[in-house]
């Protein structure tokens, strides 16, 4: 039952930021999304399901995303999670402090190494 | 309103999130098909891969839910659900829970109304009472005393005195008997008190013309229907024309609790109805003191002072030294909390009411244990559940939240139910307080405190009950519980250490409940100096009647001789108190012995009574024959043996004289026979206050309404003894139908109702503590028999094995019993301990002497092992009964 937890490291709001991420890349069903995510990490990341569902529901509920019913390629009904411009404005302003905080760690980090 | 258009659409919600991850399981069966993975195994491995469905979908959810709230409605839906299935344990449960709470109610009602509630003033507790008491004995102070001790004290701000009296008020034609209270004119300004009409009157108004009076609440709203044209009118009391000032404020009834006085007068008015000495004679013991402590004082303060201050306020108050040094020497000052006032029934029912409250607890725990076994019999018989709940991811809080919330389902209903049906038994406890001190005036109203702390305690019981159960059911470990292999594990750890408590607090509770009734029986078969059967106690209220005093004295005597004249009446005669009232008249009175030496007795009871009285009453006349009245100038007076024994020793009584003291002079001083009496009987002591009190030493007068002297005081309280006590009563009433005038009243009891009124106390105790050992062992058998029941059920496969291996029924049954017998052994031995602490705790609360437990514990033990054992015969049977094969079948 136990499963390696690859994301348990990452810092509170990484998951959101990268689930919006690949969605302005494309709105895509919950399996895509893993598989996206995946590939884009080069296997490095891997979503668990069970943080994936309950992260897209907070992020309805946040009106981040939005659920569209949709049609798999197998013909099969799905759902399509897409970016609200809300959730697009909110991946801005979360990457911007991401990307200050990455900087502020490189930094501490590059210092420590010298 | 974004929740409400959350909550709409929370259903297409829920399916979205249904049909995501079916197609996300979809997308990877199809995946692992095209790496050519049968579809069975493909999706065995998406599923696994996926993790716990249910728990993932449970979360998602969750987003949209407010959390808490909503899984308890479903604990409550759910614990509902378990508590219908079994509708007989439910409602057993919850009566015994009524049954607890109800009993609590009740009583905590009585405690709070006549022991914690204080006057309706501000900060109670900050009052003190200054009294002189002996033993149970209270008596008040004299005006010198009062002023000089408000002078010499420093604890608080200032003193204020009252006292009550009964007068005649007239308010236009109408005219009756009222219960007043006086008041020194500083009285309002230490209560912190304002007046809801009007004014109040104060030091002032001594000095104007009139008397100002202050109505009553209850008066203003029934006489005057609560009209502001009250004040400025005038009533008439007692032929003192006096006029309403004010109003009290609504709720303060006096500050003697129960009194309802109407009219509250300056205590200036006591001189103008008993003469100017009334403030300054230092033999009026009459004023009650109250002060309100400096802030930053405290009760042991005022206490030490009042030591301190004490000899020199005796001194100065009474420079001769008569009554505080000689008549009431044995009577110190005390400071007492004044928070109630002066509260006969809180001085008589506040032990008892304590002791109630003692085994409340015992009663609540009770309760507390045996919801706490059909919880743990429900959680026990549902172990698979909570492990199927626990494998599916359940927290341990959440099931320990489902225990709880089914335990309170069960203790709301009961604490609802046992709020009414206490309410309903508070008021059967007034009427069981008897009429005396009139407390069936009691209010009872509801009030925030009694609600809250009975809500608190059935909280604490649903606590107390579900915690255990609840634990239990938290430690289900799903590996093993599914098995469903450990029955017998199970069955002997059914209950824990219940047996033990209910044994404990059962025998603690009989045992107690006997010590209780073995006080009463004592009490109404011991020595009282009275012969009750037959005998009636009629009050002629001569009072209402509003006769002169020399037609009451023909009245009276036109009664006792008709009465006499009765067919079946053999004995009839007056006494001037009420026997059993549970007042006492102290008077003060000496003899000289034939040594000359003086006998002084400052508080024996001085009656008057006819001849009649001691045979109607049932006191046997020890020496001397003839006992009647004498109206020459020396009466005639009989006395107790106690007081013949004290003022006589060594020498016959019959023929010697007893003195009054007169005031102002010591005892033996003054040797007048008009001031003397002589004894010509001695007459077996009776417990003429109280049976719970000892005999007073007593002096009855003896008078003859026939040939009246002057001192004759016609009281009307007739006792009769005839062939039954029905015959004896209907006498009386025929013979005051045709001699009295019309319109007047009659209270006839059998000295036997007066008896029964008298131990009011010890019956409540009595029959409270019994009802509560009743139930304690009724709880018991309950217990002892559910869970013996239940360990059977248990435990038939394995039984059945092992008879079928050939184990005798014997062995069986002392397998089955062996740890209930155990616990049995435990519970009493803790009960005994408990017992003795309880009884120690009890004996000093009552003021009982100390005595052994074990002859009443044995016997009560017995009572306990009975119950046990009846209990525990049908299980039994039931084990011995069981039929192998069936058993073994029946898996």
């Amino acid at each position: 039952m136990t499963k390696s937890s690859t994301n348990r490291g990452l810092f509170p709001g990484a998951l959101e930021m990268m689930i919006l991420q690949s969605l302005r890349h494309r709105p895509m069903h919950g399996y895509a999304l893993v598989r996206h995510i995946q590939q884009v990490s080069g296997d490095l990341l891997q979503v668990e399901e069970g943080s994936l569902y309950p992260a897209l529901q907070r992020m309805l509920k946040q009106g981040w995303v939005e659920a569209k019913e949709g049609i798999s390629t197998k013909g099969r009904p799905t759902r399509i999670y897409a970016l609200t411009p809300a959730g697009s404005k909110h991946l801005d302003a979360e990457v911007a402090s991401f990307e200050t905080m990455f900087a502020g760690i490189a930094r501490v980090m590059a210092g420590a190494q010298a | 309103m974004h929740w409400l258009r959350q909550i709409g659409t929370r259903r297409k919600r829920y399916r979205d999130l249904q049909i995501s991850i079916q197609e996300h399981l979809e997308e990877r069966i199809d995946e692992l098909m095209q790496e050519g993975k049968p579809r069975k195994e493909a999706a065995r491995i998406a599923r696994r891969e996926f993790g716990n469905v249910a728990l993932v979908s449970e979360r998602s959810r969750e987003v949209w839910q407010w959390l808490k709230l909503e899984s308890l409605w479903a604990d409550v839906r759910l614990a509902t659900r378990q508590l219908v299935r079994s509708p007989g344990v439910s409602i057993i449960t919850v009566l015994t829970l009524a049954l607890g709470i109800g009993a609590n109610t009740a009583v905590f009602t009585l405690t709070w109304n006549i022991v914690v509630a204080g006057l309706p003033v501000p900060h109670p507790e900050q009052l003190v009472q200054y009294t002189m008491t002996k033993g149970t004995t209270v008596i008040g102070l004299s005006g010198p005393e009062y002023s000089i001790l408000r002078q010499r004290q420093q604890s608080c701000t200032d003193l204020l005195a009252w006292n009550g009296d009964r007068v005649q008020v007239r308010q236009g034609s109408d005219s009756r008997m009222q219960k007043i209270q006086l008041l020194t004119g500083n009285a309002f300004r230490v209560l912190q008190i304002q007046p809801q009409a009007g004014r109040f009157f104060d030091e002032a108004d001594e000095s104007t013309q009139g008397v100002p009076a202050v109505l009553s609440d209850e008066a203003w709203r029934s006489r005057f229907h609560g009209a502001a044209s009250a004040l400025g009118q005038t009533l008439t009391v007692n032929g003192h024309a006096v006029t309403i000032v004010g109003v009290m404020p609504r709720g303060f009834e006096g500050l003697t609790a129960n009194l309802h006085p109407v009219l509250y007068l300056p205590m200036w008015f006591g001189a103008l109805e008993h003469g100017q000495r009334y403030m300054t004679e230092p033999g009026i013991l009459d004023k009650y003191v109250m002060g309100r402590l400096r802030p930053g004082k405290t009760l042991h303060d005022a206490q030490v002072e009042l030591q301190a201050i004490a000899p020199t306020v005796r001194k100065e108050a009474d420079p001769s030294g008569i009554y505080l040094g000689q008549f009431f020497k044995d009577f110190p000052l005390t400071a007492t909390t004044g928070r109630s006032g002066v509260s006969w029934v809180k001085m008589v029912y506040e032990r008892p009411l304590l002791v109630l409250e003692l085994l409340m607890a015992f009663v609540l725990a009770l309760c507390c244990v045996n919801t706490a076994l059909v919880m743990l019999a429900r959680v026990s018989g549902r172990q698979s559940e909570y492990a199927v709940r626990v494998a599916l991811g359940a927290s341990k809080t959440r099931l320990v939240r489902q225990v709880l919330t089914e335990t309170v389902l069960l203790v709301v209903p009961g604490l609802l139910a046992g709020i009414v049906a206490g309410w309903l038994g508070a008021h059967a406890l007034v009427a069981m307080l008897g009429d005396r001190g009139t407390p069936s005036q009691m209010d009872l109203r509801p009030n925030t405190a009694i609600i809250v702390v009975n809500a608190v305690v059935a909280l604490l019981v649903a606590l107390g009950a579900g915690l255990w159960p609840a634990l239990h059911a938290a430690g289900a470990n799903p590996a093993e519980d599914l098995k469903a292999k450990s029955r017998t594990i199970a069955a002997k750890n059914l209950g824990g250490w219940a047996v033990t408590i209910q044994v404990a607090v059962s025998l603690c509770l009989v045992t107690t409940a006997a010590l209780l009734g073995g006080t009463l029986s004592r009490l109404l078969t011991g020595q009282s100096g009275f012969r009750p059967q037959n005998a009636v106690i009629a009050d002629l209220q001569l009072d209402d009647l509003k006769l002169k005093p020399e037609q009451s004295v023909a009245l009276t005597s036109r009664v006792l001789a008709a009465v006499r004249s009765m067919p079946g009446v053999q004995a009839a005669g007056y006494i001037s108190a009420a026997p059993m009232s549970g007042s006492f008249g102290a008077s003060h009175m000496f003899s000289v012995d034939r040594n000359h030496v003086v006998h002084s007795n400052p508080s024996l009871y001085y009656v008057q009574a006819t001849a009649g009285y001691f045979d109607a009453a049932g006191t046997r006349i020890l020496t001397g024959k003839s006992v009647a009245a004498n109206a020459g100038a020396v009466g005639n007076c009989a006395v107790s043996d106690a007081l013949a024994r004290t003022f006589f020793p060594h020498q016959n009584a019959v023929g010697e004289r007893v003195y009054f003291s007169t005031m102002d002079q010591p005892d033996g001083t003054n040797l007048d026979p008009k001031n003397a009496c002589r004894v010509v009987a001695v007459v077996d002591d009776a417990k003429f206050v109280s049976l719970r009190s000892p005999a007073p030493a007593m002096l009855y007068d003896i008078e003859d309404p026939a040939v009246a002297t002057k001192f004759y005081d016609p009281s009307g309280i007739l006792v009769v003894r005839g062939q039954s006590a029905a015959l004896a009563a209907e006498a009386v009433k025929a013979v005051v139908r045709q001699t009295m005038p019309q319109g007047a009243g009659i209270k006839v009891q059998t000295l036997q109702q007066v008896i029964n009124q008298d131990l009011s106390r010890e019956r409540m105790l009595v029959s409270l503590s019994g009802t509560f050992a009743l139930l304690a062992l009724l709880l018991t058998a309950l217990g002892l028999y559910g869970l013996l029941m239940r360990g059977v059920t248990l435990r038939t496969r394995e039984l059945g094995i092992r008879m079928a291996l050939g184990a005798g029924r014997g062995s069986i049954l002392l397998d089955i019993s062996r740890r209930t017998i155990a616990e049995i052994v435990l519970g009493l031995a803790c009960g005994l301990a408990l017992t003795w602490m309880t009884q120690s705790a009890v004996r000093k609360l009552l003021a009982e002497p100390q005595a052994g437990i074990f002859a009443g514990a044995a016997v009560s033990g017995a009572i306990v092992l009975l119950i046990a054992v009846a209990a525990a015969v049908v299980p039994a049977v039931r084990a011995m009964r069981i039929d192998p094969m069936r058993a073994l079948r029946a898996e």
